[in-house]
């Protein structure tokens, strides 16, 4: 009862959204629950989680460590490995096709092709025994069906395209032989290389130095524009989220607890969650001599608190959420909390 | 206020093999750094991976040796000194590391962690040291139930809180921070962050502390260093660094943080390629390969740190 309370929401914030050809979804998640067997017990790591993804956006995706949001990506692609981990129930919707109704053999077709990822540590995503070009070649022959000579030259192509200066040499390099910078180019490049619909970015700049992150960033922003391709973006900076995404969808401890316009998001926070982990960052605008802190620390997700998952830490908690998980409520066009006082518009003190 | 801390020319070297030990080269890890800190300041040392800035925290402690240059604690030269004698005055100067749970012996209680400061100074009386041991976990916002766990069973931030407990159980003067909220989570790293000023209120401590994070920098310090390849390249009060920004490659560092649209952004300028390989250092000014502002002589002349204006210290040819 509670849960179609919840899912009608939702119906209601997907319907709210105006439609139109630029406004497609070219993802649709809806109910997505992916639990974990662990020796300490079941942990759904993802919740009940629905997400969308219109066509050319770039949607955020923030939380703190262990809140679900690499988890989520990787269930999309469906790269949950059975044991531990296992896709319960949900619905993943990808141009049309769903994706929970595919074949492990589909799947690898999808994966690096249609929608592509790139990750934290471009190292160990890249495989040290091989040259650049080989590992290139290898996922372009897959995807287009060419031959090798016209795949290494494709390789060329989209090396080049990441503005690195002499792409004819680096194919016959090693990872290792690369910088952190020029790695992360060359995942890129892979990613892009089967014209995906859709890139999923799980913290690809995380690792990365500030100057050199600031370029894969203009990168990704220019790349966005030439190949037209939507984005999933997940990091826990929340200023890089700003810069770089439309929307943003927050999540905390397995469930996504506010979405939104970016803007209107970080500027009008209204999951108490969310507000105080704004608070908690430290500016460089009205400086305070101390930080706000969230009291307590992440719940365990084994035994994840009733009701709202947030409802022990927070500081403006009714009886009612511990008895019941709050619903989402629109508290702005398309800005919708999940907090049964998101409409009052509360400050932290 | 009194100058604590007094580093002047302070060098460090590190060689580098090739394969099978040939090929060697030197990379200078630490090159001509200069730095005064007073009494109950708070420094921040600011830039990019390889920059050098851990190896001078680590030079402070003399957790390794220095080439050259001289560093006076309270006026005391502590790299003229044998290691014995140095060991009576490690108690004062003490660090705290970046990865938590590296740090923490995993086959050590939380207890026995904080008091093996006491027992390597020679402190043997067991009660009044469990005493004391119970009264610092409170100090740093743990509990005395944590006393009898292990490290894995503790979350980052409590880990992080123990490295914070065993540094100050001696009661240091100066504490090397190098940075200790990296691997935490936003609401952790707050909480780290006002336990570190509150107990610099409350035991009257010095800092240096190290990270990348502009940000926690802006926040913890009363005044930054800026290094690049080894050297400082600028040094000022915090509110003036950031308002009046003069090295070019601060400026790039400043316009590289991501910010929100209510935050101030001077700059918007994308530094090309990568930071050079240290073993083969660009001659004259190390950062003009990249540098928006180059000049001919930029190629030739090294600059040097010199005072522009009160406390604010730049090297650069160009941007006087």
């Amino acid at each position: 009862m509670r849960f179609a309370i919840f899912m009608s929401g939702v119906r209601k914030a997907l319907e709210n959204i105006p439609k139109g050809s630029s406004n497609e979804f070219i993802l649709t998640v809806k109910d997505l629950r992916t639990r974990f067997y662990t020796y300490e017990g079941e942990l759904d790591a993802v919740n009940g989680v629905d997400l969308v993804i219109k066509s050319n956006e770039s949607v955020g995706l923030v939380g703190e460590t262990g809140c679900g949001k690499s988890v989520t990506a990787l269930s999309i692609m469906r790269l949950i490995q059975y044991p531990p981990g296992k896709i319960i129930s949900g619905s993943i919707r990808f141009l049309g096709e769903e994706l929970m109704a595919k074949t492990e053999e589909e799947m690898r077709l999808v994966r690096g092709g249609d929608i592509s990822m790139i990750f934290q540590k471009p190292m160990s995503a890249l495989n040290p025994t091989y040259k650049i070009g080989t590992q290139m070649v290898d996922i372009i022959k897959l995807h287009k069906g060419l031959g090798r000579k016209e795949a290494l030259e494709q390789a060329i192509h989209f090396l080049g395209s990441v503005r690195i200066s002499s792409p004819g040499t680096i194919v016959n390099r090693y990872p290792h032989e690369l910088s952190g910078g020029m790695r992360q180019r060359i995942m890129i490049a892979t990613a892009l290389s089967s014209n995906p619909a859709l890139l999923i970015a799980d913290e690809p700049t995380t690792a990365l130095d500030a100057t050199i992150q600031k370029q894969i960033l203009q990168l990704i922003t220019e790349l966005r524009s030439e190949f037209r391709f939507s984005m999933l973006f997940i990091s826990h900076d929340l200023r890089t989220i700003f810069n770089l995404c439309d929307r943003m969808y927050v999540m905390y401890a397995g469930n996504v607890v506010e979405f939104g316009d970016v803007d209107k998001v970080i500027s009008d926070p209204r999951h108490p969650y969310f507000g105080a982990l704004l608070n908690s960052l430290p500016r460089f605008k009205a400086k305070k001599s101390r930080l706000t802190e969230v009291g307590g620390a992440v719940p365990s997700l084994i035994e994840p608190p009733p009701g709202c998952r947030f409802h022990p830490r927070c500081q403006f908690s009714l009886d009612r959420c511990e008895a019941e998980r709050p619903v989402f409520v629109e508290v702005g066009e398309g800005h919708w909390a999940a907090c049964f006082r998101a409409r009052e518009g509360l400050r932290i003190a | 206020m009194p100058e604590l801390l007094n580093i002047a020319h302070l060098e460090k070297s590190f060689t580098l093999s090739g394969p099978f030990g040939f090929r060697k080269s030197r990379v200078k890890a630490v090159d001509d750094v200069s730095l005064t800190i007073g009494h109950g300041e708070t420094v921040g040392l600011v830039g990019e991976s390889g920059c050098g800035k851990t190896t001078v925290g680590r030079l402070l402690c003399r957790l390794i040796d220095a080439d050259g240059g001289s560093i006076l604690f309270d006026n005391k030269d502590i790299l003229g000194i044998d290691e014995s004698e140095f060991s009576a005055m490690r108690k004062n100067i003490q660090m705290i590391f970046q990865d938590p749970q590296a740090s923490l012996n995993p086959r050590m209680t939380v207890g026995a962690i904080v008091r093996e400061p006491f027992v390597v100074h020679g402190k043997k009386d067991t009660r009044s040291v469990d005493a004391e041991v119970m009264e610092l976990l409170l100090s740093v916002g743990l509990s005395p139930e944590h006393y009898n766990r292990y490290p894995r069973e503790l979350s980052g931030g409590q880990q992080q809180r123990v490295g914070i407990c065993r540094a100050i159980a001696l009661r240091p003067r100066f504490l090397i921070l190098d940075e200790p909220t990296s691997a935490l989570d936003v609401c952790v790293q707050a909480q780290i962050l006002n336990t570190l000023k509150d107990i610099q209120t409350e035991m009257d401590l010095t800092y240096l502390f190290i990270s990348h994070d502009l940000s926690v920098i802006n926040h913890m310090s009363d005044r930054i260093a800026v290094m690049y390849l080894g050297q400082i390249v600028e040094i000022a009060p915090t509110q003036e660094l950031f308002e009046n920004t003069l090295h070019p490659y601060t400026r790039a560092l400043f316009s590289a943080i991501p910010t929100f649209g209510d935050e101030p952004r001077r700059y918007e300028i994308t530094l090309f390629g990568d930071v050079p390989n240290p073993a083969k250092l660009p001659p004259g000014c190390r950062f003009h390969p990249r540098c928006s502002e180059r000049r001919q002589d930029c190629e030739i002349n090294a600059p040097n740190l010199v005072e522009v204006s009160s406390g604010h210290w730049l090297r650069c040819n160009a941007c006087r």
